[in-house]
């Protein structure tokens, strides 16, 4: 596949300075609300550890846990299946469907189905699938994947859902007041749950103990694609696994908090089987994880897709979710993608200044900044790195470890600050002078000044 | 004690001024310093993308002229962050080990190790923004960040409180990154371009006359901002203040 | 419906052959909430997710608070003894779609969590679980007696397992994804009444 290019792709987003300052005013609002609550909460560092050391333990009992889970879950009267991969997965979905007869489903958001392709795989299958939560169904109706994890439309303008309601739902296109285009979403989408042969969503957590799993919504678009058609089917990746009840509130409290600084999502709602006559099937999907869970980075596993460390970087607020064209954006998705596809996402590692308040805001307390360097290390470890930097720190690796050669170089930048150009400098040749004024060229070096003060 | 004083190569091009009242600083408070007169690299931009197998002679390079110190003092975040969290290319001696540990950047050896109580030669009657680098604040914990709760605390406003008619704001984003991120404004100049504008402007906003910081590396990145948007705002480096510019 | 077993067994055996040194499981540590007011932190919390909160003496004066400040619904299922619904199972409501022409659910809370402004609610009081999300307004009745400081307390009293689907339900239906612009009333219930019984 080819390379994805993150800094192509976030270019016209950065200049569009409406979708642009929209996008990181949202999001700095959240990473805001979030500080105010987690302020609020006198064990919140306290917390995060311990989430982060409950995460380790159960994934390195994870197959121990696994098999707890299933007979459990099975006892609760839910059929679970297992996937080794995305095909697998939508495979064992699309069968349950066939036997079932199911035409049409609504669906709760599910970074899992996104990672699957699902959506498509069931749609080439002449099935009508239908998301159920505001942000996702936007992109799907758009044809995007979401660029966030819990607010899946969030670089779109009003105006751009207006438009886009317009052609697909046919609402009014000059009404962009985000009231009517709900209104207009939810009258669209409650004709269709009724409708509904079926029902599917994502899992937040899985809890060993009881055999039950644990999602959540602010929509409670979730609980209604649950509740209401006869069947439900629900896909988990392996690593959602906790031990039990005991834990699962420490989650609870962490995960809406660090997502948008809310103390709970509206719907935090507990299956352990399934509803008078319906039936209720569970598929637990591995798809690279036992790859992942073998490797130097298998804390991102601790993952509960909560999504501050988008909210607080950076360079995701400027760039835009789509831009790194993956499942995951943002800091989880620059060290989490390349372990999918090292060649394709071998830029991803570097749509990142290393300023390191993602591994502070992550309520599982994954090392994000210590694997973006791990990840650049294999980058060039694997010869994915550009060629061009490949001979620039070659030559530059002979240059620095000679104290000769620096000071020339040394000397090179201050007399081509001095005597370049100010046109040439300020070239289309010079990516900095687009946005900077070169800085003046001091009179000396500290050295020659050294120098100068020993002699006299 | 004594301690050798380590100029990164940007500094000592670009920076000079920093360098100079670092070192007139430390004179004043007495220190006896060492200044290996040959310039040699930390290997921060090995290090930084992904490049570290390169960086092994550049590091003993670095080990051959400065262990044996009391403390390697250094008016840079970024290099210091380097040699303490990340100098692995070279092998993991004693003498490697002893030297990371005893890598300083100015602010922490100013308020950890001296424990400066005052600067009577200072004095700066103006308004400053405190930027405090992503590294300094992260890696070499100079403040608390923003995002991690518990007691608030400064090592550079602290410093900076000792000198007479100082008067320190923050922008609304208190500690947002200002985009240089090292290689990152080359990697990817229009984000890193607009992140500068959007901290200088929150300078800017807050009604600052200086931006003062503990790294020049930032500092370079935002003058340039600065000149380009034509803002009101200057640059300068902590040290020079507490060395008692006046500008 | 039983799929050959092989992935199981493969992702099992993947697991084993690489997964970290066991690591221990942490003890959980008592976190107390600290208040004194139970009942203040919970209308509080509630109503910051747009939950309406009220207080009233008895059942007995569900039924004219619902004439008085629901007087545009037309049906009213109660899964309350003593409220008066004009809908019910078994004869207007058979599935779980039939849900979706009730105006009005009463349904009694388990217990609230003051942390959140959550209540807790089960199948046992929903009666048939899409009666508490396609309705188009709730209203919750909930015994101050019953509430709880924080989510530790909450899954302490929740006995997760005992029921087919419990829901903590904070509010009413929200959205936030368009301009982040919070909106109530995305999917599910358009507004959502507590009324706390003394």
């Amino acid at each position: 596949m080819k390379q994805v290019n993150q800094v192509k792709n976030a270019s016209a987003f950065v200049k569009d300075s409406a979708h642009r300052s929209s996008h990181d005013k949202h999001l700095w609002d959240a990473r805001m609300r979030r500080d105010k609550t987690a302020a609020a909460i006198p064990e919140w560092e306290e917390m995060r550890e311990l989430a982060s050391a409950i995460k380790k333990h159960t994934l390195s009992n994870l197959d121990t846990y696994l098999e707890r889970f299933e007979e459990n879950a099975t006892r609760n009267g839910i059929h679970v299946h297992w996937a080794r991969d995305a095909e697998e997965h939508n495979r064992i979905v699309y069968d349950i469907f066939q036997q079932h007869g199911v035409k049409t489903i609504t669906k709760g958001k599910s970074m899992l189905h996104e990672e699957c392709g699902l959506r498509e795989y069931l749609a080439e299958r002449g099935i009508d699938l239908a998301e159920a939560d505001l942000g996702e169904r936007i992109q799907q109706l758009d044809g995007q994947r979401p660029s966030h994890i819990v607010m899946p439309a969030i670089h779109k303008l009003r105006e751009d859902v207006a438009e886009l309601f317009a052609e697909k739902l046919g609402s009014d296109p000059h009404n962009d007041d985000p009231h009517y285009l709900n209104k207009v979403m939810r009258n669209d989408m409650r004709k269709r749950f009724v409708k509904a042969d079926a029902g599917m969503s994502g899992v937040n957590f899985l809890l060993a103990e009881t055999g039950g799993f644990v999602v959540c919504t602010n929509e409670g678009n979730a609980d209604i694609s649950a509740n209401v058609p006869p069947l439900y089917v629900a896909s988990a990746g392996i690593e959602k696994m906790i031990p039990g009840p005991e834990q699962l509130p420490l989650f609870i409290r962490l995960l809406s908090r660090s997502a948008l600084g809310f103390a709970i999502t509206q719907y935090t709602s507990h299956y352990h089987g399934p509803a008078e006559g319906q039936e209720l099937h569970l598929v637990l999907v591995d798809n690279g994880r036992t790859d992942r869970l073998a490797s130097e980075t298998w804390e991102v596993l601790k993952c509960i897709r909560c999504s501050a460390c988008f909210n607080t970087c950076p360079v995701f607020r400027r760039s835009g979710g789509l831009s790194y064209e993956a499942t995951y954006a943002g800091p989880i998705g620059i060290v989490l993608e390349p372990s999918y596809d090292l060649h394709r996402y071998a830029q991803l590692p570097y749509a990142c200044t290393h300023c390191g308040s993602c591994g502070n805001v992550c309520p599982v307390k994954i090392p994000i900044p210590d694997y973006v360097f791990h990840w650049r290390k294999e980058v060039v470890e694997q010869k994915e790195d550009l060629l061009s930097h490949r001979y620039e720190m070659l030559a530059g690796s002979k240059a620095l470890a000679s104290e000769k050669l620096v000071e020339a170089g040394e000397k090179f930048t201050l007399a081509a600050l001095k005597h370049t150009p100010h046109a040439l400098m300020a070239s289309r040749f010079n990516p900095w002078a687009k946005a900077h004024e070169m800085p003046a060229a001091p009179e000396k070096t500290f050295r020659q000044w050294y120098r100068e003060q020993q002699k006299s | 004690m004594k301690i050798a004083f380590f100029v990164p190569c940007y500094v000592d091009a670009l920076a000079p001024q920093a360098a100079i009242a670092s070192y007139e600083l430390l004179q004043k408070l007495g220190v006896e310093i060492d200044y290996p007169d040959e310039p040699v690299c930390c290997g921060l931009p090995f290090t930084d993308m992904g490049y570290d197998q390169y960086a092994g002679d550049i590091e003993q390079t670095f080990v051959d002229h400065f262990s044996g110190y009391d403390y390697v003092v250094t008016p840079s975040g970024i290099c210091t962050d380097q040699v303490r969290n990340h100098f692995t290319a070279v092998e993991q001696t004693p003498e490697v080990q002893q030297l990371r540990g005893r890598m300083y950047e100015l602010v922490e050896f100013l308020h950890d190790i001296l424990q400066v109580e005052e600067f009577p030669w200072a004095s700066f009657p103006h308004k400053v923004a405190i930027h405090n680098a992503c590294h300094s604040l992260r890696y070499l914990h100079h403040a608390k960040p923003s995002e991690l709760m518990g007691p608030a605390f400064s090592k550079p406003e602290a410093l900076l409180r000792k000198v007479p008619g100082i008067e320190i704001v923050y922008p609304e984003r208190v500690d947002e990154c200002c985009g240089f991120g090292g290689t990152f404004s080359i990697w990817d100049p229009d984000v890193s371009a607009q992140m500068g504008k959007d901290k200088v402007t929150g300078f800017n906003n807050a009604g600052a006359s200086y931006v003062v910081s503990a790294d020049y590396s930032c500092l370079l990145h935002q003058g340039g901002v600065i000149n380009k948007l034509g803002l009101p705002l200057r640059t300068i480096h902590i040290a020079e203040i507490l060395n008692g510019a006046n500008a | 419906m039983k799929q050959p077993n092989d992935a199981k067994s493969t992702i099992l055996e993947k697991i084993r052959a690489g997964k970290p040194d066991a690591l221990p499981r942490p003890e959980m540590p008592d976190f107390a909430y600290e208040s004194s007011d139970l009942v203040g932190d919970f209308v509080r919390m509630a109503e910051s997710f747009d939950a309406k909160t009220d207080h009233i003496e008895g059942i007995e004066a569900i039924d004219s608070y619902i004439k008085e400040h629901f007087a545009d619904v037309n049906t009213i299922y109660s899964a309350v003894e003593g409220v008066s619904g004009n809908v019910h199972l078994g004869w207007e409501l058979n599935r779980p779609q039939d849900a979706q022409q009730v105006d009005l659910t009463v349904i009694a809370g388990v217990f609230g969590v003051a942390e959140t402004g959550s209540v807790w609610v089960t199948t046992e009081q929903l009666t048939m679980n899409s009666l508490g999300l396609l309705a188009k307004h709730l209203i919750i009745v909930l015994r101050e007696q019953d509430l709880v400081g924080n989510l530790h307390e909450g899954y302490k009293r929740a006995n997760l397992g005992s029921q087919q689907y419990g829901v903590f339900m904070t509010g009413p239906s929200a959205t936030a994804d368009i301009e982040a612009v919070h909106i109530t009333g995305a999917q599910g219930a358009l507004s959502a009444t507590v009324l706390l019984l003394s």
